[in-house]
């Protein structure tokens, strides 16, 4: 083992063990159904010598690694919980995410998840646009506490003003398995070339023995970030095709990240499709359902013949066992692609 | 959910139905807040819980109604796949029973049902019972040439306070010039002794049904303004009923529904007047009241709704002298 992946291991099983309560009947009425076929597995309660990392859920699925973190290859995004929805004009979805997706609806969630094989789930780390109302810390820390939850975090931080690492720190203090520069961050120092402040941000997670990412929207930040020799474990970069009826209109030249109307979150998706053929680290296709104007079938077929190792996607419960098994026989379709498979 | 639980909860937020508004206003801007402190133009001297009502027949209705696509799961999402299960899991049973509620203490004294749902109508009668409410319900019927008075029989045995037939087949039944099964629709509603209405997107419906005179006591038509981001584009010129694979638009031509419906003597229930939730109540409801709606028919969800009723009485107040005289 590495001394990095080493410190990784020893750094989970603190944070694992310092919050839970290890076999913890289960309280919610909610959790009973499903958790019964899956603590038959061992999925729901902590053992001595597991790791926060150790995926054990009900059912496999594919998988893919980056570093020594064993990840689903579908992983559960996060902006739905806290009502990103970019849904174009669609004023109302915002809020009714946020009032659906009550703390037990996510736990509900990621418990589907696991269930099914999903044992990553990304998301923010309080976010600011979540109006100091970021669910993902406490709920996370109640998941694990009251249900014995395991799913893995990589976290999406980004610097507050002027401060760059507090919301990193809290992820790796909360369990966060990697961290992430958000994308808007990513667009915006290498637009303004601060590749010094990218390199910096991955140097400080990578310290922490976990693994480090950068996320972006246009390719400019893989190519950027590749040509300075930046060590990160990991990109997530979006991608989708566009066919779908909301898609980019010919007179909308925006970047993604001021773009209004919010339709559109891969300019360019030959352009990265041809670039990441070269890239030798792991990539997290993000977007690749448009925010949900472009089916599973489509969207994971797209993304995964065309490169990317995993998908992150933003699932409500009643769509997670379904997208799996799309995911799983669209991977299973692409052993052999055009680009290697990095993880 | 037993009777009491229900009961209970129903008289709890009975009793915050007055904080209801104060928290409602509690979300506007402060434009918004602003112009909440003048009662003479928002009606805020009505106490909690009544709004603007108007009239048809002798049906005292409130000039919001509260639409059931949403309940139905009908998003009209353009092309957001997941947004109609969505609405189909947020709104259990529980939650439409919360969101009538809702409506009630906040003045809202009609919905829309669409009645060759069984589901609804059995929802709708647990309603009344197990929360005492008072609810009223005009039923959108999907009758076909063959079921015109089964549809409508099965509606009056529902509970229905008024009968109206679904756009869809006012468009459809306008464009096959069949008038003479929307008259026989209407004269079967009539003799039942509750108003009888006719839904449409197209303007050709209500210019068809006023050239016949068929003897309707309402319209259902669409308005919304063209100004949103997902409006119909140059090249989208089906019909609205042939446009569910994008189904972004309701109104072809607003402008031309204004001008005609100025000359309609019969209420006027405007529906998508927020174009299925891209446009803002303050715009959408200003819009149609200006324009000469009687009434909007609007899908609300639980926490839109004291917000809803305030910029409703708001725009109904702001629009006592529009062109169009109100009819109801």
């Amino acid at each position: 083992m590495s001394p990095t992946a080493d410190g990784q291991r020893r750094q989970c099983l603190a944070r694992c063990f310092a919050g839970l309560t290890m076999t913890r009947p289960l309280d919610r009425r909610t959790f009973l159904t499903e958790s019964l076929a899956a603590s038959a597995a061992g999925a729901w309660t902590f053992g001595a010598g597991e790791a926060c990392g150790s995926p054990g859920p009900a059912e496999s699925g594919p998988m893919g690694k980056i570093g020594n973190v064993e990840i689903s290859r579908l992983i559960c995004g996060g902006n739905l919980l806290n009502g990103f929805a970019h849904a174009r004009d669609l004023i109302y979805i915002g809020d009714l995410l946020r009032h659906y997706f009550t703390h037990e609806k996510i736990m509900e969630t990621w418990r589907i998840c696991e269930s099914v094989g999903i044992n990553t789930m990304i998301s923010t780390c309080d976010s600011p646009y979540a109006d100091g109302d970021d669910p993902t810390v406490p709920v996370l820390n109640r998941y694990r506490k009251e249900y014995g939850g395991r799913i893995q975090w990589i976290a999406q931080c980004q610097p507050a003003g002027r401060n760059m690492t507090d919301s990193m720190q809290k992820a790796t203090d909360n369990g966060a398995c990697g961290v992430f520069l958000q994308g808007e961050f990513g667009d915006r120092w290498v637009r303004e070339n601060r590749l010094d402040l990218i390199e910096k941000v991955i140097t400080w997670i990578k310290d922490r023995g976990i693994i480090a990412g950068i996320a972006g929207h246009p390719i400019d930040v893989p190519i950027a970030v590749e040509t300075a020799g930046i060590p990160v474990d990991f990109y997530m970069k979006t991608l989708h095709h566009h066919n779908y009826w909301s898609a980019m209109q010919d007179e909308q030249k925006l970047d993604v990240s001021v773009n209004p109307n919010d339709n559109y979150w891969s300019r360019t998706p030959e352009e990265t499709i041809e670039f990441m053929k070269e890239v030798e680290k792991p990539w997290i296709a993000y977007k690749v359902l448009a925010a949900g104007a472009i089916h599973p079938r489509s969207g994971f077929d797209y993304a995964f013949k065309n490169g990317a190792d995993f998908a992150c996607v933003g699932m409500f419960d009643f769509q997670v066992r379904e997208d799996q098994e799309i995911a799983r026989e669209v991977i299973a379709r692409y052993k052999n692609r055009a680009r290697p498979w990095r993880a | 959910m037993s009777q009491d639980i229900n009961r209970r909860s129903f008289m709890k937020k009975s009793a915050a139905a007055g904080a209801i508004g104060a928290a409602g206003a509690m979300a506007f801007s402060l434009e918004e807040q602003a112009l909440l402190a003048k009662p003479a133009e928002v009606g805020a001297d009505k106490p909690a819980g009544k709004m603007s009502m108007g009239k048809i027949g002798n049906l005292e209705i409130s000039r919001l109604i509260c639409g059931g696509n949403l309940i139905g799961g009908y998003a009209h999402s353009r092309d957001l796949i997941y947004v109609s299960p969505l609405l189909k899991h947020y709104f259990t049973d529980e939650k439409v029973i919360e969101t009538w509620a809702i409506c009630e203490q906040n003045g809202i004294n009609a919905c829309t049902i669409y009645t060759g749902n069984p589901e609804a109508v059995k929802l709708y009668k647990r309603y009344l019972k197990e929360t005492g409410g008072k609810m009223r319900f005009l039923a959108q019927t999907g009758a076909t040439p063959e079921t015109i008075e089964k549809s409508v029989d099965e509606a009056m045995e529902a509970g229905a306070s008024a009968i109206y037939l679904v756009g869809n087949v006012g468009d459809r039944w306008t464009f096959d010039n069949r008038l003479d099964l929307i008259e026989k629709f209407v004269t079967y509603v009539k003799k039942q002794g509750v108003p009888a209405g006719v839904a449409g997107h197209a303007l050709d419906m209500p210019i068809a049904v006023e050239t016949a005179g068929i003897e309707v006591d309402f319209y259902l038509k669409t308005l919304h303004s063209n100004n949103y981001w997902s409006r119909r584009r140059p090249e989208q010129t089906k019909a609205v009923i042939d446009n569910y694979s994008t189904d972004n638009y309701w109104d072809m031509s607003p402008e031309q529904t204004v001008e005609f419906m100025k000359e309609v003597k019969k209420p006027w229930i405007a529906y998508k007047v927020l174009a299925a939730g891209a446009i803002h109540p303050r715009d959408g409801f200003k819009y149609a009241f200006d324009n000469g709606a009687d009434f909007v028919c609007v899908g609300m969800f639980d926490w839109q709704i004291a917000e809803d009723v305030q910029i409703a009485d708001r725009a109904v107040a702001q629009a006592q002298k529009r062109p169009r005289a109100w009819m109801a």
